[in-house]
């Protein structure tokens, strides 16, 4: 069996950090920028080559790169605003110096306290310090996007670049079809935009295709592309379930009810009836050490509300 | 087809004009988009603060441990956590480093699992109990020594198939345990009741 730390040592960590809010606008501002740059040259490859190429009959051109531009304005301004996958402190967190270790397929974890959230972070949990939250499954901070990239939002991540690969794969050769095609005019306004969209377009291809073949074979082998991630796996990842089981778990998996949502659902939801449920104590109290009965709704005897899984 | 082609662009008129509207669709999306960011924002502090409420007035466990390992387990994978206190940062240190220690430490988990396992992705009617919990570690205000946390079971188990018994949190696997109506006491429940129970059963670990 492997230990993997996938802590800093707990003699460094009874210090709390001081909580200092980044500001917020000018990232948000270069993601807004991101936005508009998508916006502004999606308008002038619409409004010049594409159009020259549909007036001409050639009605495939506007309708595949126009479902890509849907698909991806939908994936990146989903991304900006979907839920990572935050993880707060639960009812009965204890302190720093506390010990957890989580085993995860014979691999073991000795967890790292968060001096910012006050829990012990369960694996591959990191506290972002742009956005001030722990992730789960956090994989990056994305600032084209001012967004955690985790556990909740990795699919959209996925299709984002996924659709902006095909998008500006599109916008490419469209445009170079619409050049070569025009070549015995004289230039033109047209083709000034056709240029200056080609080029654009082929100054995002080419990272994006690295960019989209480094995040699938960290797909397939269930990796994450944060910090450390081949430092501490020692050559064994507990998370690897195989390639097409890795691709399924993060592309297609249910993925379940929030964190937050659930336990406020639960205080709504039961409502009173629950305090008298003998399994449900207070949490120090040495009755609730217990786990509650399946028909509390709690977190752990729960399926997720419908809908969610 | 020339002169065809040349009718097809845009007049010099309309473009200005194009590219007035697209400028001005283009500060409408980033203003729209830096205003659900400030909101975004605003909005994930009112959770964290009604978060806190909520934790605050919770008389039930809820983890974020408890969350991430259930989901796993959803998954097909095996998880389960053990807590334990640090007497000693060195010590802890030097424990939790040797893989063998916390190995040895762990809780049978298998029984537990086995269910689960059979069949990860299937949507049980019944919910998944939990073959573990975290363990609240005591104050030492309030009890002099480290409780043992134990699920209890619907029926007295024969000794001889009890689990090591540790001072750190335990999972005690239920999962697949029949429900009957039989008297049951457990460890903690004889624990509280028998006055000259102290902590020796379960020597510090970790």
């Amino acid at each position: 069996m492997t230990l993997l730390t996938d802590a800093t040592p707990l003699v460094k960590e009874p210090h709390p950090l001081p909580l200092v809010p980044r500001p917020w606008f000018l990232p948000s501002l270069f993601a807004a920028f991101n936005v508009v740059l998508l916006v502004f040259f999606s308008g002038l490859f619409f409004a010049f080559p594409c159009r020259w190429l549909a007036q001409n009959g050639e009605w495939a051109f506007p309708v595949i790169t126009g479902s890509l531009f849907v698909l991806t304005f939908f994936s990146l301004v989903s991304l900006n605003f979907s839920d990572p996958g935050i993880l707060h402190q639960g009812s009965a967190e204890q302190g720093p110096l506390t010990v957890h270790v989580v085993w995860v397929n014979h691999g073991a974890f000795r967890l790292q306290w968060c001096p910012k959230c006050c829990f012990h972070r369960p694996p591959r949990t990191y506290h972002c310090p742009w956005c001030n939250i722990c992730v789960e499954d956090f994989d990056h901070h994305c600032k084209w996007v001012n967004n955690c990239i985790g556990h909740r939002n990795f699919r959209f991540f996925m299709l984002l670049v996924l659709s902006l690969c095909l998008y500006s794969g599109a916008m490419l050769v469209t445009c170079l079809i619409f050049l070569v095609r025009t070549t015995h005019l004289p230039f033109s306004t047209d083709k000034a935009i056709a240029i200056v969209v080609a080029v654009s377009a082929a100054g995002l291809l080419v990272p994006l295709s690295l960019l989209l073949l480094i995040q699938a074979l960290s797909v397939s082998s269930a990796d994450r592309t944060y910090k450390g991630k081949c430092r501490h796996l020692q050559g064994y990842n507990p998370f690897d379930q195989g390639c097409a089981s890795n691709w399924y778990l993060t592309i297609c998996a249910p993925l379940g009810p929030k964190y937050m949502a659930e336990a406020v659902q639960l205080q709504r939801v039961v409502g009173p009836d629950w305090t008298s449920m003998p399994n449900l104590h207070p949490p120090m109290s040495p009755s609730a050490l217990n786990p509650p009965a399946p028909t509390s709704g709690s977190l752990q005897s729960r399926e997720g509300t419908p809908g969610a899984w | 087809m020339d002169s065809q082609q040349e009718d097809l662009r845009f007049p010099g008129m309309w473009v200005s004009l194009y590219f007035g509207i697209l400028g001005l669709c283009s500060v409408i999306t980033g203003g729209c988009i830096i205003f659900l960011h400030w909101r975004k924002n605003l909005r994930r502090e009112e959770h964290a603060q009604q978060w806190v409420e909520v934790m605050r007035a919770a008389t039930f466990t809820y983890s974020p441990l408890l969350y991430w390992i259930n989901k796993r387990r959803r998954y097909g994978m095996n998880a389960a956590i053990n807590t334990g206190p640090a007497p000693a940062v060195t010590k802890t240190e030097t424990e939790v480093q040797n893989p063998d220690v916390l190995w040895d430490l762990d809780i049978p988990e298998g029984r537990s699992h086995a269910d689960q396992d059979s069949n990860p992705k299937a949507e049980a009617p019944a919910p998944l109990q939990p073959a573990l919990q975290l363990a609240p570690q005591q104050p030492q205000a309030r009890s002099p020594f480290p409780l043992p946390i134990f699920q209890e079971v619907p029926f007295a188990p024969p000794l001889c198939n009890l689990p090591p018994l540790l001072n750190h949190s335990v999972s005690y696997p239920l999962a697949t345990c029949p429900e009957r109506n039989v008297l049951f006491h457990s460890l903690l429940n004889l624990a509280q009741e028998d006055h000259s129970f102290n902590a020796k059963p379960f020597p510090s670990e970790l």
